[in-house]
């Protein structure tokens, strides 16, 4: 194989693995390609896996940086997948005693308006009782349901709904 | 039935009338079922006696359009009218049994005394007998004539029916326009046939559940603008409003009780979705139900003394009934996977639920006597049932395409009809009790 | 299509000048050609007559010039000869070939000449037809224009013409409804009044037989029996079919619904009697069911007519 064919190939190759990377979802962060030229700040750059650091909240590498968790249809069970975020934030509140969260319940279209108020604060609330037995203060956290009312997506099928179907993590106060 | 029992029947039957010329000079017969069918009616174009000019839809078209919504009226195509009478003495009422009317409506418009609004005088014939069934006049203020229609309709409603009409009712319902910033909710009220749209209240923050007072002059709603639900009930004539609840977690699904001194609610202090009557006077509050499940959109039996509304306690939503003075729940709905919301005939016996299956929601009425389910519409996105006021239509909220519309259906569910109103995403009717 | 030259084509009139001026040029240039093509003709001859002639007279002067010498060695005066001879016949020779290069020359002249003249032809000829072309197309053009004109004005007329049809069978057609509706009315009034008239006759035809026949009717009591099955199947149909239940009926109906007729069958009277537990609704299309009837059923059934009739009306649900 000579020279030229090899960096044929090897651009191909490059071209398709930058065409096949997954489209960012609107309401997950995408993930951020590393930079590469070295950050002006002379401070280091913080540790992901710190959650009490406060920079982390902008830093797509840490949970941190996630704030919504999504849910089933008519549930209100945390998914496992979701679990690692809470504890982030429960780890952040722990260590900052001034810190407040608002946890945002909100549910899909489908059903009656009052009874998806109940489902989003249901939602609400056990994210809540997740964090608090993580160390979040009971006066760090506040539920407020929103029910169907305040949809991230407005289109009625499958994938719309369970965008809508979350729990917002807000901080009020850092 | 088995065949040897019916023919049995048949037989004794045939001796029966065999025997019954011979032993009385009169004879019995039985008509069953008949044929389905709405009351045929003719309703007269009003002769217009009246200097100002004719607005564009007629007093006549106003009140057939009224009947034909309630599915009970079948009123003949304004093309097929063509006599046009005006007085009594000019009813030829040969012309009208041929054209198989039983009902005959003819009237007048013309200056009230005042010289500012409109009389309507009118007056019901029926076409067999040529009996008069009512002869009335309406006066009705300037610019008011639609409302001088629909009190024409009510008349004729209730003269044929038996019931009270309610087309010169009004309806409530929640509007929202715009996203995220520029989101935009109202609080509107409207004539029974969705004409007139007023807002009563405007808000960049969800607004939800609007319910009547009894005598109409109220309105209770959920309002987001403290960043929270909150329960507010507001005069509709003069927008003065008082803030009833906004304690932490919900405060929601807010109704009034018939006598109006009441009102039912959904309050989550204690941690889940309960139910609360609250004295309006004192402000005294009893706690209705005690469950971990979601209990909520309470709505009360005509009689005041039952409260129906939403629970999943049975793992799925659906409808329970408790005293409203407080005692065990009690499950309403036997069958489907999904009943809520729940809006009480004045009968006390049917209750309308929206109703899902699937990714699918229509209207349904539960029969509490024959313990059954009648589906009214078609969905697939169907909500928030209420039912008229006499019982004879339900209306409902409804998607067509990304927008939210409303739709009237008769309460047999064969006519279904889409209310004209304003643009966005239209939600949540609630329709007003009969103003007299 | 390729055009001859590039650049804007010619109009009509500056092609015509330019093809003048060709032939006014062809005119002067046709002139000199023609004299020198003469004067060369006719040096031609003369070389030609010239050499037919010369050749005898110019033989013997070299053979006189030989003879000056007395003693002379024969070897050499036959070499002088011989010499002398073959001068000759180079110069002969050469004078030959000068002819032929001239007459060449003079042919090739002529047909440099003809070719031109040809290729001039040619190339107005070609012009010609060039322009008879553009002509021709110019006229398609103004052709196809006035033709897409004409269309145009056609189909305007044709569509005014449709739009004046569209509307006077609209006229028409209101105007034949109008009619049809006034007709309509005239013959249900005709009809209704006829009908009347024959009930009426029916009604005094049916008493009068009634009353005639009235004592035979103990006497064929058997019959009767029969007879007064088809009377009551016939009321009960035309009955059910005139009952337009309303939706408010509800399942367990009854009512009970009392008629008085008069021979002829027109319903005198039609009360709700005793029980009846539907809705004002119900109750009013309960009477309806009769009173929308002219008459019951009454020819052919005189032998079994009854006064009265009681009607149980019943609903199940469907």
């Amino acid at each position: 194989m000579n020279t030229a064919l090899r960096w044929l190939v090897a651009i191909t190759v490059a071209m398709a693995i930058a065409a096949c990377q997954p489209k960012p979802k609107p309401d997950e962060p995408a993930p951020v390609v590393e930079d590469t030229t070295p950050p002006v700040v002379t401070e280091a750059a913080p540790d992901p896996r710190d959650y009490t650091d406060s920079r982390n909240f902008d830093n797509p590498e840490s949970l941190l940086s996630k704030r919504v968790i999504y849910f089933d249809f008519d549930k209100s069970v945390v998914k496992p997948e979701y679990r690692p975020v809470l504890s982030a934030h429960s780890a952040y509140l722990a260590a900052h005693s001034t810190a407040r969260v608002t946890l945002e319940g909100h549910a899909d279209e489908r059903g009656t308006r009052e009874y998806n108020l109940g489902l989003g604060e249901r939602r609400g609330n056990s994210a809540m009782g997740l964090m608090s037995a993580q160390g979040a203060r009971g006066n760090q956290l506040t539920v407020v349901s929103y029910g169907e009312e305040r949809p991230v997506c407005r289109v009625s099928d499958d994938d719309c709904w369970s965008q809508n179907r979350r729990v917002e993590i807000v901080y009020t106060a850092r | 039935m088995t065949e040897n029992v019916k023919n049995n029947l048949l037989i004794l039957l045939l001796l029966w009338l065999a025997a019954t010329p011979i032993a009385h000079a009169q004879l019995t017969i039985e008509i069953i079922s008949g044929n389905p069918s709405a009351l045929p009616i003719a309703i007269v174009p009003f002769q217009w006696q009246d200097a100002r000019p004719q607005p564009q839809t007629g007093v006549a078209e106003i009140v057939s359009n009224d009947l034909y919504r309630s599915g009970l009226f079948d009123p003949l195509d304004e093309q097929d009218i063509v006599d046009r009478p005006h007085d009594a003495e000019a009813i030829r009422f040969g012309t009208w049994r041929l054209l198989k009317v039983d009902y005959i409506v003819i009237g007048t418009v013309r200056p009230a005394p005042d010289g500012m609004g409109h009389e309507l005088v009118y007056q019901l014939f029926d076409v067999h007998t040529q009996e008069n069934l009512l002869s009335q006049v309406t006066t009705v203020g300037e610019g008011d004539l639609r409302f001088g229609a629909h009190r024409v309709a009510d008349a004729i409603y209730e003269t044929l029916t038996g019931v009270p009409g309610a087309f010169s009712t009004r309806i409530a319902y929640v509007t929202a326009t715009g996203t995220g910033g520029d989101a935009r909710y109202e609080l509107v009220v409207a004539d029974a046939d969705g004409f007139g749209p007023q807002t009563v209240v405007g808000s960049p923050e969800p607004l939800l559940s609007p319910a009547w007072s009894p005598d109409g002059r109220r309105l209770a709603y959920v309002s987001f603008e403290k960043g929270n639900s909150a329960i507010y009930v507001q005069e509709v004539a003069t927008g003065a409003r008082e803030l009833v609840s906004s304690g932490k977690g919900i405060n929601g699904a807010p109704s009034f009780s018939p006598d109006g001194r009441k009102m039912a609610l959904t309050l989550s202090r204690s941690g889940n979705p309960e139910i609360y009557v609250r004295d309006l006077e004192s402000g005294r509050e009893t706690q209705l139900t005690q469950h971990w499940a979601i209990d909520t959109e309470p709505t009360w039996s005509p009689d005041g003394k039952t409260v129906y509304f939403t629970s999943d306690r049975g793992g799925k939503p659906q409808i329970y009934k408790v005293p409203s003075g407080g005692g065990n729940p009690e499950r309403v709905t036997l069958s489907g996977n999904y009943n809520a919301r729940a809006s009480v005939a004045p009968d006390g016996r049917r209750i309308a639920v929206a109703q899902g299956r699937g990714n699918e929601y229509r209207i349904a009425v539960w029969d509490t006597e024959s313990e059954r389910f009648t589906v009214l519409t078609p969905g697939v996105l169907d909500e928030s049932p209420s039912f008229a006021p006499n019982g004879s239509m339900v209306l409902y909220a409804t998607r067509e395409g990304m927008r939210g519309v409303l739709s009237a259906v008769s309460a047999d569910g064969n006519v279904r009809q889409r209310l004209i109103l304003s643009e966005g995403d239209v939600r949540e009717p609630a329709w007003s009790p009969v103003i007299r | 299509m390729t055009r001859p030259a590039p650049g804007p084509a010619p109009t009509a009139d500056t092609g015509a000048a330019a093809r003048m001026n060709l032939r006014r040029e062809f005119r002067t240039q046709m002139g000199p050609l023609g004299l020198s093509l003469g004067v060369h003709l006719l040096i031609a001859l003369l070389v030609v007559l010239g050499t037919i002639n010369w050749k005898p007279f110019r033989q013997p002067r070299p053979v006189g010039l030989t003879i000056e010498a007395v003693i002379v060695d024969t070897s050499e005066i036959l070499e002088q000869r011989q010499e002398a001879q073959r001068a000759a016949a180079e110069a002969e020779r050469r004078e030959r070939e000068a002819e032929r290069r001239q007459r060449e020359l003079e042919a090739q002249r002529e047909r440099e000449a003809e070719r031109q003249r040809e290729q001039a032809l040619e190339q107005q000829r070609q012009e010609a037809l060039e322009e008879q072309r553009r002509r021709k197309e110019a006229q398609d053009r103004l052709q196809q224009l006035r033709m897409e004109r004409e269309r145009k004005r056609e189909e305007e007329r044709l569509r005014q013409q449709r739009e004046l049809d569209r509307v006077r069978q609209e006229r028409e057609a209101a105007e034949r409804q109008r009619q049809l509706e006034e007709e309509r009315l005239k013959q249900l009034e005709a009809r209704k009044q006829a009908e009347a008239a024959e009930q009426r006759r029916l009604a005094a035809e049916a008493e009068r037989q009634r009353q005639a026949e009235a004592e035979r009717k103990a006497a064929q009591a058997g019959r009767i029996a029969s007879l007064e099955d088809e009377y009551e199947a016939a009321i009960r149909q035309v009955v059910t079919q005139n009952w337009l239940r309303p939706p408010t009926a509800q399942a367990g109906l009854r009512c009970t619904l009392r008629i008085v007729q008069i021979p002829g069958g027109e319903i005198i009277s039609a009360n709700i009697a005793g029980s009846c537990n539907g809705d004002e609704a119900t109750r009013r299309s309960i009477v309806a069911a009769v009173e929308r009837l002219d008459a019951l059923p009454y020819r052919g059934y005189e032998d079994v007519f009854k006064r009265e009739i009681t009607f149980i009306f019943r609903y199940d649900g469907d």
